[in-house]
Parts: C-alpha cells; structure tokens; sequence
C-alpha cells in the first residue's frame, strides 16, 4: 500500500505488482505502472490512451517487446520500485499539487510517467506515435474544466493574491462535490457538469457578488500587487523588464533630489565627479541586477519543479544558481569600477562579494523550493485559457 | 408555501448563515444542507452565492474558518470549515431580537385582510 495514493491509484500500484511478478520481475519499473493503468478496472485510462490511437493491447506487445521476461517467477514479495518509477510516483505528487488535488489520482500517475524522460512507459508510448502533449490535458479534462468554471469566477475579483488562491481552492472544492453528485445520479460528465453549474450559480454573477464583498485591505493589495507583481499572461522577460524600469524610476526619484540639493549647497567640487559616477552606478546597476536576479530566480524554479516547459534537472537548477550567483558579481564589479573609475577591483572587496553572491543563490534556491508549488499553482489558475468550451448558463 | 429565492433572501442571508452555525461549526455544503432541511426545502438560492456572504462575516470578524485536515477520502481541494465567533453569537443575538420584533409588528398589520 502507498499510503499517500488515491484509491484507485493504489488499485493501479496493486496491479502494476501482479504484472511485474507475471513478468518475472523482481522490480517494479514505469512499465509496470503503465500496464496497471490500461488494466485497471474504470478503464479511465485505457480510454482516454485509444482516444489518442493508442490501443491498449498494441501497448501491451510493445511492451512485452521492449522489456524480456525474466527467467524465472521473483522469489520474494514485495517487488520494490525503480529509481524512475519512484521519480515518476514523485512527478504525479506534484502534478496533483499543483492543480490542488491532495490525493494522486491514476491519471497523475500517467502524466508522472510521462514526466520521467527515460522511462520505458514514455518511450513505449513514444514509439507508438502518441502525441505526449495531448496526454495530459485529455486524462485531466474534467479537472481542468472545472477549474476554468472557477477562474471564470475568480479572475475578475479585486482582491488580493491570497484571497484569490483561497477562494479558487474553496469555491473548486464545493463545484467538484457537486459535479460529483449530479455525476452519481446522472452518469454522464457533460450533463452532469451542466446541472452542477446551473446549481452553483451564474459565473459573471457570482464574480459580481463576490467582489463586492471584498474588504478594503484586500482591495489595497489588490492594487499593489497589480502595480509590483506579474500580470498574467505577460512573458518573463516583459515581467522582468517592466519590475527594472520601476526599480531605476524609483531609485532615480529618491536619489536625484539629494544629489541636486548637494550641488546646490555646496557648489561643484573636487569631490561631485565621484558622486555622480556612483550615482550613475546606482541607477544603472540596480535595476540591471532585479532584472538578472529575477530571470535567474524564475528558471531556477521553474527547473527545481519542472515545470512551464523546464525540464524538471538538478543540473539546470545547480547552472541557474550559478548565474544568479554572477549577476550579483557581476553588478558589484561593474558597479565598482565605474564609481571608482577604474577597471581594478581592490581585492580585499572581491571575498565578501563572493559570499554575498553564494549566499544570495542559496537563498533563491531556498525560495524557489518552498514558495516555488505556491506560486507556480497560482501561475497555472492565472494561465488557463477561459475560452468557451467551458458550458455556460444563460444569464439569469 | 411558495418558495423564497435568492433576491428576497438579500440581506438575511447572513443571518441565517449564522444561525445554521449556531449549531456547530460547518463547511458551505453543510450550510447549505442545514438551511435546506429547516427552510423545508423552499429556500431557493444558488449555492455560489452562500460565499459572499461568508466572506462578509468573516470580515466582520463574526465567523472564523479553518482549513479542513483531514481529506475524509474526497479526491479534490480543501474545503473551509466557518464556526461561529463570540461576536458573531452576539450579533446573531441581536439579529433574532430584531427580526421578531419585525415579524410581529409588520405581521399584525399585513396579516388581516380588509
């Protein structure tokens, strides 16, 4: 038993074991999952793989094709699971986080083998010509229309980002034990999805209500975080370049002021040429750096979970850490060579700055571990596309 | 009888929200479930439209809510459990003296025909 799987996803670990053993494995691998999920019994996942093409039973031969059977029966219970099938359970963990389902289900199961590159599951169904892109949303369509539902609510209201995250989570929770129970009664997804809905209420109706009921200093922050904060669904690199250009209109409003006072009460001196070079340094270094930290610090995420198109690698995490390390580097020397008009960094300065750049990717990378599923989770809701396959109600 | 929908509801919602958790603390579908049972099923609201109210207590500081732990086997998202806060005890106290006092005044006067 795997404590943290659903039922049926334990149901699927079960028969992943009972393949493996007919196989004379002594080993459960990601092939063994595969099959245990075309095997399964609400047959979920067999349907949705031959509505892409894929025949259970061609997917059967070619694994048996792939993978020799052993020479004889195991001889111990309890057959433990490969590093990838471990890594591909790992992968359908975070696959149900992120779209805040708190127990793996199968079809999480399907997008974490498919997730775990050099598996034998993903290469099976690769060499059948399967579109692994189409996978994901096909085994997830109820889930993700239903969060579309709530989106549609959600997005409109001024409210702050927590706010939002809490009321998605609350208002998705209550939508899917309705659809849940039109389902038992109706047996067909569509209707079912269709009397939940006419239930709930009017999306545009119920945005309009709820935001009414927003209080002021959620309604603050929501205007906060639309001046700092990313905008759905505007690039990183738009993101980044819009937080540098605050950053150097701000910091040129705070500092030019004390500057002009300066040279106004003192007059032009031997010292002014220094201060307006490390003034310069400032503006130009600051908004350089928020723009190499943030870039880095988004990859480097995005590689710690693998996701939004970063393939999930130690590696790719270790280089991004490297490069916000040496945007920190790279700022401070610039910055001192130009306030000291001098293309030598004195060395006794070149230590601390070292440590202040480790510590500064240590750092990242801590945030990108903790608050990393948070923000990828809101990122994912802000992202889904509201077009109109989700049904609608005529308006009350 | 005939039914009450959600218009004639607007601005006793509250209220019957906190009477509901009068009873124990409770997550929406159970609120929802408990003013079903006692309005005899003639209280016609759409469900979404429970949680601006519930959001409008909270704010007042009348109910507080919790994550639910413990998943009890659901597949999806959490849910949030509302219980009653002494302030909310004490504005509900208020509410029903209010409301009685309507009903018999009012009452007296639409009540008799001719």
């Amino acid at each position: 038993m795997h404590r943290s799987l659903g039922k049926s996803a334990n149901v699927v670990m079960t028969l992943a074991a009972e393949h493996a053993r007919r196989l004379n494995h002594d080993f459960i691998g990601t092939e063994h999952i595969l099959l245990g999920l075309l095997t399964a019994p609400s047959g979920q996942i067999a349907d949705v793989l031959s509505s892409l093409g894929a025949d259970p039973a061609k997917i059967e031969q070619e694994i048996e094709k792939f993978v020799q059977r052993g020479p004889r029966p195991p001889t111990r219970d309890g057959s433990p699971l490969t590093p990838r099938a471990q890594r591909a359970i790992d992968f359908a963990h975070h696959e149900a986080a992120m779209l805040s389902q708190r127990i793996v289900e199968p079809e999480h199961l399907l997008i974490g083998l498919l997730r775990e590159d050099d598996g034998v599951a993903r290469r099976v169904l690769q060499n059948l010509g399967l579109d692994l892109n189409k996978v994901g949303p096909l085994a997830m369509r109820d889930r993700l229309e239903q969060m579309k539902l709530i989106e549609r609510i959600v997005r409109p209201i001024r409210t702050s980002p927590a706010g939002k995250r809490q009321m998605r989570e609350e208002l998705l929770a209550h939508f899917q034990d309705l659809f849940e129970e039109e389902y038992e009664q109706r047996k067909d997804r569509k209707v079912a999805m269709e009397a939940a809905l006419q239930r709930f209420g009017n999306p545009a109706t119920l945005s309009r209500e709820l935001d009414r009921a927003i209080c002021a200093s959620d309604r603050f922050r929501y205007y906060t975080e639309r001046w700092i904060g990313w905008r759905a669904p505007e690039s990183l690199l738009r993101f980044m370049t819009r937080v540098a250009f605050r950053a150097f209109i701000i910091t040129a409003a705070l500092i030019c002021p004390l500057i002009l006072a300066d040279l106004l009460i003192n007059g032009w001196n031997n010292q002014s040429p220094n201060e307006l070079r490390a003034v310069g340094g400032v503006l130009l270094f600051l908004p350089l750096a928020q723009f190499g930290l943030g870039l880095t610090y988004f990859k480097m995420r995005d590689s710690v979970w693998g996701v939004f198109g970063s393939p999930c690698s130690l590696f790719r995490t270790f280089l991004f850490g490297v490069c916000n390390a040496m945007v920190v580097i790279l700022c401070a020397f610039g910055f001192i060579m130009l306030a000291n008009l001098n293309p030598i960094v004195p060395t006794f300065l070149i230590p601390p700055i070292c440590v202040a750049a480790i510590f500064c990717a240590i750092a990242y990378f801590l945030l990108a571990r903790l608050r990393g599923p948070l923000e990828i989770r809101d990122t994912i809701w802000a992202l889904l596309k509201l077009d109109d396959t989700t049904p609608q109600i005529a308006a009350e | 009888m005939t039914a009450i929908d959600g218009d004639q509801l607007r601005g006793h919602l509250e209220t019957l929200i906190l009477a509901t958790l009068e009873h124990g603390q409770a997550h929406g579908r159970e609120i929802l479930q408990r003013l079903g049972e006692r309005g005899c099923g003639l209280l016609k609201l759409k469900e979404g439209s429970l949680y601006p109210a519930l959001y409008r207590l909270e704010t007042a500081g009348q109910v507080k809510a919790t994550w639910e732990k413990d998943s009890h086997g659901r597949r999806g998202a959490r849910r949030r459990i509302y219980r009653l806060t002494p302030k909310g005890n004490r504005t509900l106290r208020r509410s029903r003296d209010q409301w009685q006092s309507f009903v018999s005044i009012i009452g007296q006067i639409i009540s008799v025909p001719g």
